[in-house]
């Protein structure tokens, strides 16, 4: 507990499980975890992101040249016929690109956020960073990460002669109920995980499972099993791929609602994380 | 009056002992808490506490030495203070801004400059940008690094780097300040200038826990001390008090680990003499070795059954004597072949050196023709044996005058530690062996 008292002094308190307010105060904690640490925040971005084209000829291009390859392996595999393509309104190529780019912010968001403590698990020893900043630190590669994913979505929409609408430059938008889905279990891997150090690899896969029922790189309607239908149906995270995919390439989607709801759920679901993170903070640092 | 700036009120830490028990149990709390009930504050299987009802109030300037062998809960207590561990019992109320020096150099990136390290580093620490860049010259000039701030830190040597994070560190001006073990570090210019800024902060009211294995470290910057051990706070107050609590437990420990590990490394050599001693039907000269390079042989003529040191005053068997206080040893012989010209004879090893005394029967006067066989107790009075504070090991030995060889040895044959006295602070050098009192003079010449 931190408070400024009479005299102008900052107080702070430490006792046992002191984190016991409610989930707005976890919204609201996390709010001024996350302003105080900004700079922090800021400065470890910068940090990880300098650091790694130093000593590198081509330096920053590096950070566009690494997915322009990325995607041009998956133009080569397009145009000599090994990817077979399904019937659709998008072209196959645009539709695998958008959908598993769009898909990637949850494993990126959720891989991000649940190793962010095990990976400055020396800050937490030696500084007063709060938890939670470190935790979301990575989260800051991310944005630079959506920037990138859109540069190479754009030259595959020149390659292939496609243009996409107006929607496209709301893509960060878009894809924001994934960033909070996997950062809601990423908060609630990054504690449990610090304590039960398999549950977060056993999350991964079970996230690569998920992949295979949602339609990120096949088309909903070429499954014949109503099953599967079903399950993916069912499933909400199809909604938060596909709604965007087909608003970006087309101006149009169907299950908006079914979308929006979902992203409302995301949020409620980052709620839940926080507090979840703040009750179970204090049992990291010594598993660490 | 002011108010304290860190009050610790009953403060307990508890840890697993094991990996599997932190899993199981931290599992446990965790679905406690998510359920809405605390954790389990009592001690369980498979846990230990690292801290136990720890208390102490500091006023602002005050300087705090916490003082405690390795595993004692020091830093355990430092990191509770800085937030980085929660207390299991207890409260802590910190008034002020915090500053850590718990590692200089926390989060360096050595592909970066130290120029760019210096704004990472002051972030990490809780400066703003505004703060590192209106000190950025004098965290510089304090880290005497020059045109090498420019230089990627990788390629600094392991001095300029200690000394980059130890300026930016103490450069901020924290109302209290936990350092860990960081003021060694650099050249002696480099950690006077250390001392002179730490002492800087604490006359500007920063309040001040230090933790050190360093008696020299905590006298100097500290004036009150807290000493713990296996969690526990066994003295609180002066900090020369502190130092000797603290120098007097290193003795114990060092006394009593070399017990056991004479145990250990000896056991074989032991339960072999048993063996042959039952076998021999108490024959001592089949029992003993009779060449060197063993703790104990001899010819068996005749053998040292024990040695101890006994209190001056009670004539019991003591651990321990205090500085100043005369050293009674009790040595009892057993004689199986008549001896002749016997020479009883002991010396002295302390931690860091062998054979610093030797108490030779002839040397102080004694001879005698020859000695029956038969069972002898022998009683060695030193009035003042002038050793420092500190554990020291007891050989002993049997010769002859006309023999050049020992018909028998006893290495580490008892120990003892001479514990601090409470008039006099002992604290200059932990290798040095005795204390000489001298008459000092000091004139200016001109």
């Amino acid at each position: 507990m931190r408070y400024i008292d009479e005299d102008g002094f900052p107080v702070t308190i430490y006792q046992p499980n002191e984190v016991q307010g409610g989930v707005i105060w976890g919204l609201r904690q996390a709010y001024h975890d996350i302003v105080v640490s900004r700079h922090v925040i800021a400065r470890l971005f910068w940090r990880d992101f300098v650091a790694q084209f130093r000593q590198k000829i081509l330096g920053y291009f590096w950070a566009l040249l690494s997915p322009v390859l990325g995607i041009l392996s998956f133009l080569f595999l397009f145009f000599v016929g090994v990817l077979q393509p399904g019937q659709g309104e998008i072209p196959y190529m645009v539709y695998v690109l958008v959908g598993s780019t769009i898909w990637g912010c949850l494993p990126g968001a959720m891989g991000a956020v649940s190793g962010g403590l095990q990976a400055q698990a020396d800050l937490i020893m030696r500084t007063r960073i709060p938890k939670l900043a470190l935790a979301v630190s990575s989260l800051a590669g991310l944005i630079y990460g959506i920037l990138i994913s859109m540069i190479t979505m754009a030259i595959v929409f020149v390659v292939m002669g496609v243009t996409p609408t107006w929607w496209f430059l709301a893509y960060p938008l878009l894809i924001l109920p994934m960033v909070l889905l996997g950062t809601a279990v990423g908060l609630v891997l990054s504690v449990l995980g610090s304590i039960a150090r398999d549950l977060t690899p056993m999350a991964s896969q079970a996230l690569a499972l998920v992949m295979y029922i949602t339609p990120v790189i096949y088309l909903h309607s070429t499954i014949q099993n109503p099953f599967v239908k079903n399950l993916i149906d069912w499933n909400p995270i199809s909604y938060l791929v596909d709604v965007p995919r087909s608003l970006i390439c087309l101006g149009r989607a169907d299950n908006v609602d079914i979308f929006l709801s979902v992203s409302l759920g995301t949020m409620v679901l980052v709620i839940i994380g926080l507090r979840i993170f703040y009750l179970l903070e204090d049992l990291v640092a010594e598993r660490l | 009056m002011s108010k304290p700036s860190v009050v610790v009120e009953g403060v307990s830490k508890k840890f697993g002992l094991s990996l599997k028990s932190a899993l199981k149990y931290g599992l446990v709390d965790s679905c406690r808490r998510l359920v809405g009930r605390d954790s389990d504050h009592a001690l369980r299987a498979g846990e230990f506490w690292a801290l136990n009802d720890v208390s102490f109030s500091l006023e602002p300037g005050d300087a705090l030495g916490i003082m405690g062998v390795n595993g004692s809960g020091k830093t355990t207590l430092l990191r509770i203070l800085n937030g980085t561990y929660s207390p299991d019992m207890g409260r802590v109320t910190m008034r002020g801004r915090i500053g850590a020096l718990i590692a200089a150099g926390a989060g360096f990136s050595p592909m970066l400059s130290g120029r760019e390290n210096i704004y990472i580093s002051g972030t990490l620490l809780g400066m703003t940008p505004r703060e590192i860049h209106n000190k950025f010259d004098e965290i510089v000039a304090f880290a005497e690094l020059g045109d090498f701030i420019d230089m990627p830190v990788r390629n600094y040597s392991s001095g300029m780097g200690v000394r980059l994070g130890f300026a930016i560190a103490v450069i901020g001006t924290p109302e209290i300040l936990l350092v860990d073990e960081v003021l060694a570090v650099g050249d002696l210019n480099f950690q006077k200038k250390c001392f002179e800024r730490i002492h800087k902060l604490k006359s500007e009211g920063t309040t001040i826990l230090l933790v050190s294995h360093s008696p020299g470290a905590i006298w100097s910057v500290c004036d009150l001390g807290l000493f713990v051990d296996h969690g526990r706070v066994l003295v609180q107050g002066a900090v020369e008090d502190v130092v000797r609590a603290y120098d007097d437990q290193n003795s114990r420990n060092a006394k009593s680990s070399e017990a056991q590990f004479a145990i250990a490394v000896n056991g074989r050599e032991k339960r072999d003499e048993a063996a042959a001693k039952e076998s021999s039907d108490s024959d001592e000269s089949a029992s003993l070795t009779s060449d060197y390079g063993h703790t104990r042989g001899g010819t068996g003529d005749a053998v040292c059954l024990s040695v101890r040191v006994l209190s001056a005053s009670t004539g019991e068997p003591v651990e321990s004597i205090q500085f100043g206080e005369s050293l009674h040893l009790e040595y009892r012989y057993r004689v199986n072949k008549r001896l002749e010209f016997p020479i009883f004879r002991s010396s002295i090893d302390a931690v860091h050196y062998k054979f610093v005394v030797s108490l030779d029967s002839y040397e102080q006067g004694l001879a005698w023709d020859s000695l029956d066989p038969g069972e002898y107790v022998m009683h060695v009075h030193v009035a003042n044996p002038a050793l420092r504070p500190g554990m020291y090991r007891l050989n002993t030995s049997i010769a002859s005058r006309k023999v050049g060889v020992h018909t028998f040895y006893w290495l580490s044959a008892a120990s003892f530690v001479v514990t601090h006295p409470s008039d006099r602070f002992l604290y200059s050098n932990d290798k040095a062996i005795f204390f000489m009192p001298c008459s000092i003079t000091l004139q200016e010449t001109r």
